[in-house]
């Protein structure tokens, strides 16, 4: 066996999922390893100090003190660092609460859900700081290449370790999911000016959803348009709309209002759950990376 | 890129206004900076041209007049043409509007108009900059020419153009040709001269069912009991008359104005009596004056005499307006197609990518704005402009006030803007305006950026209802604009700082009136909210 790359992962605030879609490799796993070596992961190893790598990987947003200096040896420590999944590249799920005081989101997890009692917000030094907003990755270092996707599709992970260790950056397609999708589109390509449908319906309101016809002809609000192709269109293979994970492509600034520049010809969306729920629909895996990354508070100087 | 700046003091108004040396100064580093007494007086335009020819520059900004004294006034496109002749792009000549929208409305603020001058030069700048170079082709104009409706004042361009040798196709919806009373008399004979005329085909009880292309070569189709006909023109001539349904139905395949009460409308009822903002299509105004039937034939034979000037060229010039599609973003989803109301996009079935038709694209952005992916561009009117305007009228700092953006549509609002400062009306400085070439080309990303960068609000004019000269601009811009501010509201924002209103295109100074207010309301919340007796969500 020829010398082995060093790579080394790490989770910050996530839910592992991406670590999980690295195990989902399966035997593929092996194969990898014959060329590369995990010298530190959360996955199979507890060591304190992180050593020197030619590859990182990071999954998870920054939320935390501690994620910062963890990302930061982690920067200095590797050749190359990759940023794993969702949360990573653009705050995820995670960077929802940027639309909350972080003081207001420490008490009503640890003083007002309803399951507690006489609770309190933990004060200790040994506890990190929460951070003011969920970051990207990027937003704290330097970021070598992404891999999108909540999770990312465990071949997209092979795929980047192959290219990482043969020298080169893996790279990422950069069109819309639409043409990945693969739905058939009629009405899509009609130009007209009524609206698709007279209404707009959460999947689980319909009876029947054609497996084969696109998702806005059916009027079921899908993100697809406006997130980044590469997925493997997993979630409209299973019959459910795209709620836009691997965020937007390379031309857009943003998801959210790139889609609802689009829906103003599409779908009647102005009377329905986008208006209700904009930011759930339109930044659900991006906020921290759109135009207005979080809330914005009521005294000058207090964002950023 | 060498680029050159050519400042015209506009007689005196703009050097009383602002201090001219100084912004020349300002920008030395350019390639050629001039200053010119009126660049529309015949001795300084030579020396313009002459002054950007020595010079060798490959972009020209013109700072001083607006570009509707350009482009709505007789000749008034003289300058450009000729720089273009000399080799400059037509999307690297831009205007800077110092004289109507800083120099008239700010008249004895000069320190403050000469901040704000400089800003709407920079944005110039950026607009040459970013913009690509446009394509032009060519196309030999068709002898032949459409009359739509056989009013009287149609009979009479019909005739002129067939003495002309051309090929005229009289279509109109009416079944039967209509009555000339009172002048039945004084026409007959020129009904009859058109109606044995071997070159004249009428089409009666007819209905367009697709009309596009460009001056010199437009396709028609149109549909009466006799089947479907396609033909091929080269200029048009609408002569409508009082038919206000004919002229809702039209709206949808002519891509000119119509005028307060909806009908079509001419560049400018005095100067450019029959033109209109296409070139091959003249419009015969209806009209209610004394003597009809003079007005009628007149404006027919001027309709013929605006239009040939055109035709007669062996070689019609064509800009083309979108630039083309990045084919690395597009995914094919028809967004555009469903968007484009000229039905200029389609799918390209075997290399499943967005492509346009540079013949039935009106050059509005609407596809551009829609597009989820970024994958298509204006040429003339780029998304990175845009960013980087906006980036640069932020940094404006009023000396009181609220900071307003105040984004004008090219076919409304900018004229309207205009119109105020030409009429002595004055206006707070921190309202910055910024030309958008239509509603439908106001990008959410653009709104959300505005406050972000600064503005305490954001002002859009758009056209009246059923006025848009790219038919759903202004319906487009309602629907973005009302979940754009459900993005606002999630943030944080007060929604109300995003306003929208409706002006007709024509003199009013409602423009500027609505701006003022509006600046004055949000510096009123401002003030509220240091005392915290109100809510203002700064950016």
């Amino acid at each position: 066996m020829g010398r082995r790359v060093s790579v080394a992962t790490t989770w910050l605030q996530s839910c592992g999922g991406c670590h999980i879609a690295l195990l989902d490799l399966h035997e593929e796993l092996l194969h990898l390893l014959e060329v590369m070596e995990i010298r530190y992961s959360p996955l199979l190893s507890d060591i304190k100090k992180v050593p020197e790598v030619a590859i990182a990987f990071v999954e998870g947003a920054v939320a935390n003190a501690d994620h910062e200096g963890l990302l930061q040896e982690f920067r200095e420590r590797s050749d190359r660092l990759v940023a794993l999944g969702t949360c990573a590249c653009f705050g995820g799920l995670a960077g929802l609460r940027n639309l909350f005081h972080a003081q207001d989101v420490l008490t009503r997890a640890y003083v007002e859900t309803e399951s507690t009692v006489e609770g309190k917000v933990p004060s200790s030094k040994e506890v990190p700081e929460l951070l003011r907003y969920v970051k990207p990755v990027h937003k704290v270092v330097e970021v070598d290449t992404l891999v999108p996707g909540c999770p990312p599709l465990p071949s997209m992970i092979k795929e980047a370790i192959l290219s990482l260790i043969s020298g080169e950056m893996p790279r990422l397609p950069t069109r819309n999911l639409c043409e990945e999708c693969g739905r058939e589109r009629k009405e899509m390509l009609i130009p007209k000016r009524e609206f698709i449908t007279e209404a707009v319906h959460a999947p689980f309101e319909l009876h029947f959803i054609d497996p084969r016809k696109c998702f806005l002809e059916q009027g079921v609000l899908c993100m697809g348009p406006a997130t980044r192709e590469g997925c493997g269109a997993r979630c409209l293979k299973g019959n459910m709309p795209c709620r836009g994970c691997m965020g937007p492509t390379p031309g857009a600034m943003e998801q959210g209002a790139k889609m609802i520049n689009a829906l103003a010809s599409i779908l009647p969306a102005g009377d329905l759950m986008f208006r209700e729920d904009v930011v759930g629909v339109g930044y659900r895996y991006s906020l921290p990376v759109s135009i207005y990354p979080h809330l914005i508070h009521e005294e000058r100087g207090e964002d950023g | 890129m060498k680029i050159g700046l050519c400042l015209s003091r506009c007689g005196g108004l703009i050097s009383e206004a602002i201090y001219l040396p100084y912004l020349a100064d300002e920008y030395g580093e350019l390639a050629m900076v001039m200053v010119y007494d009126d660049i529309f007086a015949a001795q300084e335009m030579e020396a313009l041209w002459a002054d950007v020819s020595a010079s060798g520059v490959e972009a020209v900004v013109l700072a001083g007049d607006s570009p509707r004294r350009f482009e709505y006034t007789r000749k008034g496109m003289l300058l450009v043409e000729r720089l273009e002749e000399m080799g400059i792009n037509f999307n690297k000549i831009a205007f800077a509007n110092l004289k109507e929208q800083v120099a008239l409305p700010h008249r004895g603020q000069k320190e403050e108009a000469t901040k704000k001058a400089k800003l709407l030069i920079d944005v110039a700048l950026a607009k040459v900059e970013c913009s690509t170079q446009g394509e032009v082709v060519e196309v030999a104009p068709h002898r032949s020419i459409l009359v739509l409706g056989t009013t009287l004042g149609g009979l009479v361009a019909a005739q002129g153009f067939l003495e002309r040798g051309y090929h005229v196709y009289l279509v109109d919806r009416a079944s039967r040709l209509k009555d000339f009373s009172p002048w039945q008399e004084e026409m007959q004979a020129l009904l009859s001269a058109v109606q044995l005329h071997p070159n004249a085909s009428f089409s009666l009880g007819s209905t367009i069912l697709d009309f596009w292309g460009w001056c010199g070569d437009y396709s028609v189709k149109v549909v009466n009991d006799q089947g479907v006909q396609s033909i091929a023109v080269g200029g048009v001539i609408v002569a409508l008359g009082d038919d206000e349904e004919w002229t809702d139905q039209l709206r949808l395949f002519l891509h000119i104005d119509v005028d307060a009460e909806g009908f079509f409308a001419v560049k400018d009822s005095r100067t450019l009596p029959v033109q209109t903002i296409d070139e091959g299509i003249c419009v015969i105004p209806r009209y209610h004056g004394p003597d009809g039937l003079s007005y009628q034939v007149t404006r027919g034979d001027l309709a013929v005499l605006a239009l040939a000037q055109v035709l007669d060229r062996p070689q019609i010039r064509h800009e083309v307006r979108v630039s083309k599609v990045d084919e690395s973003l597009c995914g094919a989803c028809g967004t555009c197609v469903k968007t484009c109301p000229f039905k200029a996009c389609t799918i390209d079935a075997l290399r499943k990518v967005s492509v346009v038709d540079p013949r039935r694209c009106k050059g509005c952005g609407n596809c551009v704005v829609a597009c989820p992916t970024g994958a298509r561009d204006l040429a003339a009117f780029p998304n990175d402009y845009f960013l980087r305007a906006i980036d640069i009228l932020g940094q404006y700092k009023p000396p009181e006030g609220a900071m307003v953006l105040l984004l004008l549509c090219e076919g409304c609002g900018y004229a309207g803007l205009d119109f105020v400062g030409m009429t002595g009306f004055t206006y707070p400085t921190s309202i910055l305006p910024l030309a958008v070439p239509c509603g439908g080309r106001i990008d959410t990303q653009y709104l959300l950026e505005a406050y972000h960068k600064g503005f305490d609000g954001v002002l859009i004019c758009r056209c009246e209802d059923g006025h848009c000269r790219n038919i759903v601009g202004n319906v487009d811009l309602e629907r973005r604009a009302n979940l754009v501010r459900e993005v606002l509201r999630s943030r944080g924002i007060d929604a109300e700082r995003l306003q929208i209103f409706s002006v007709a295109r024509c003199e009013s100074s409602s423009c500027a009136q609505t701006a003022a207010q509006f600046a004055e309301e949000l510096k009123k919340v401002k003030e509220l909210s240091k005392e915290g007796k109100a809510k203002w969500a700064v950016g």
